[in-house]
């Protein structure tokens, strides 16, 4: 058993790593669950659905060429793209979904928050579209 | 490569001609980019496609009733095409902010016992947002200058450059007038510049003006020129931007 701290989570976007400015990333999964409970059964009972990923992401507002926040904006409207999250830090556990046709990741949204009193942040929500590939 | 970190607390907030950092204190701009489910049977996996992306902006900020925040913000409740920059790291010139055209949302004025009176205004985007530079931003204006080049990129075909002229603040009395344009070389060292974009001249009245060309322009090098002439001792406050944006 190797329990992990996240202290060295990976995050690489189009090829561009961006986990320097990130400070949370959440990979969410969730498969549509449809529920067939019938009368006759003993429990509730479910059947599976598609697989659905989004890795939601948090960080500080770096506005540099090459950085987090250019790098997901300019992939508004560009189309699917690879992305590579290792929780760990390492390639143990690594999932990748992988831009080819309708597959990749697609950035939902982006929201930048500029308060007076803090930091300079943003959050973006990463739709997997097609499969997600675990090493 | 090294994190460039920013503190949100000196962010310029520009709309038109106008300089409301003085009277707002938070932002949050939001993309949106109108993912569309387009799961088939066939399908292993949940599948997405791009739609239009759409962008927003909640300004928040404090009312004041004698300034003209209030009254530019009410007066113009149905104007369209305002120009909103949001500059989180200040507009210096060579910041990189966000620059769109916008209507307004809605405004809500709060006005709690125990609090300051908020005015809060949701900015809609009306047309893409984009990635700016800032070329030039100087006070008390009164010579002809140059601004820094900056490597801003190239604008493919189907791009558009877009560059804002906002003068915040006239001063000084006379018949002078500004000339801004915006340049482009293939070089940081401008031997053989093109003029890409061309702002009406101004005289003695606060102004902003927007200009935009179509890509494609295979130059990376951006520059404001600022050409100062006439008599008199006007002063002019100037904040020049630019992008290539989504057409």
């Amino acid at each position: 058993m190797a329990r992990k701290s996240a202290k060295d989570a990976n995050y690489q976007f189009n090829a561009v790593a961006i986990e320097d400015s990130l400070s949370e990333t959440t990979q969410e999964a969730t498969v549509s669950e449809a529920d067939i409970t019938a009368f006759t059964d003993e429990y509730q009972n479910a059947l599976v659905g598609k697989a659905n990923i989004a890795t939601s992401l948090t960080g500080s507002y770096d506005p540099a060429t090459g950085k987090s926040i250019l790098t997901l904006f300019a992939a508004i409207g560009s189309g699917p793209v690879t992305t590579v999250f290792q929780p760990g830090g390492d390639a143990t556990g690594q999932y990748s979904c992988t831009a080819s046709g309708l597959t990749g990741a697609l950035v939902r949204d982006l929201t930048m928050r500029f308060p007076v009193g803090d930091k300079a942040s943003f959050t973006a929500v990463i739709q997997h579209s097609g499969a997600t590939t675990r090493a | 490569m090294s994190t460039t970190i920013v503190h949100a607390k000196a962010a310029d907030i520009l709309l038109d001609e106008f300089d409301f950092s003085g009277l707002t204190n938070e932002v949050e701009l939001a993309v949106n980019n109108g993912l569309a489910d387009v799961t088939a049977f066939l399908d292993t996996d949940a599948t997405f496609v791009e739609g239009k992306a759409g962008w927003r902006a909640t300004v928040n900020g404090l009312w004041d009733g004698t300034g003209g925040y209030d009254a530019e913000m009410f007066t113009d409740l149905t104007a369209t095409s305002r120009r909103l920059g949001i500059w989180p790291d200040t507009a210096a010139a060579g910041k990189r902010g966000w620059e769109g055209s916008t209507i307004v949302g809605r405004q809500p004025r709060v006005a709690p016992v125990a609090d300051a009176v908020a005015l809060n205004v949701d900015w809609i985007g009306d047309s893409p947002i984009m990635a700016a530079w800032s070329l030039m931003n100087a006070n008390n204006l009164n010579s002809t200058t140059t601004g820094t080049a900056y490597n801003a990129g190239a604008a493919a075909a189907g791009e558009t450059i877009v560059g804002v002229l906002r003068i915040t603040e006239v001063g000084g009395a006379g018949a002078n007038t500004l000339d801004v344009t915006i340049q482009s070389d293939d070089a940081e060292g401008f031997v053989s510049p093109t003029t890409r974009l061309t702002f009406t001249q101004v005289g003695t009245v606060v102004t902003f003006e927007m200009q935009s060309a179509a890509g494609a322009v295979a130059d990376t090098w951006w520059r404001a020129v600022a050409t100062y002439a006439g008599a008199g001792s006007r002063t002019y406050d100037v904040v020049v931007t630019f992008g290539i944006r989504s057409t």
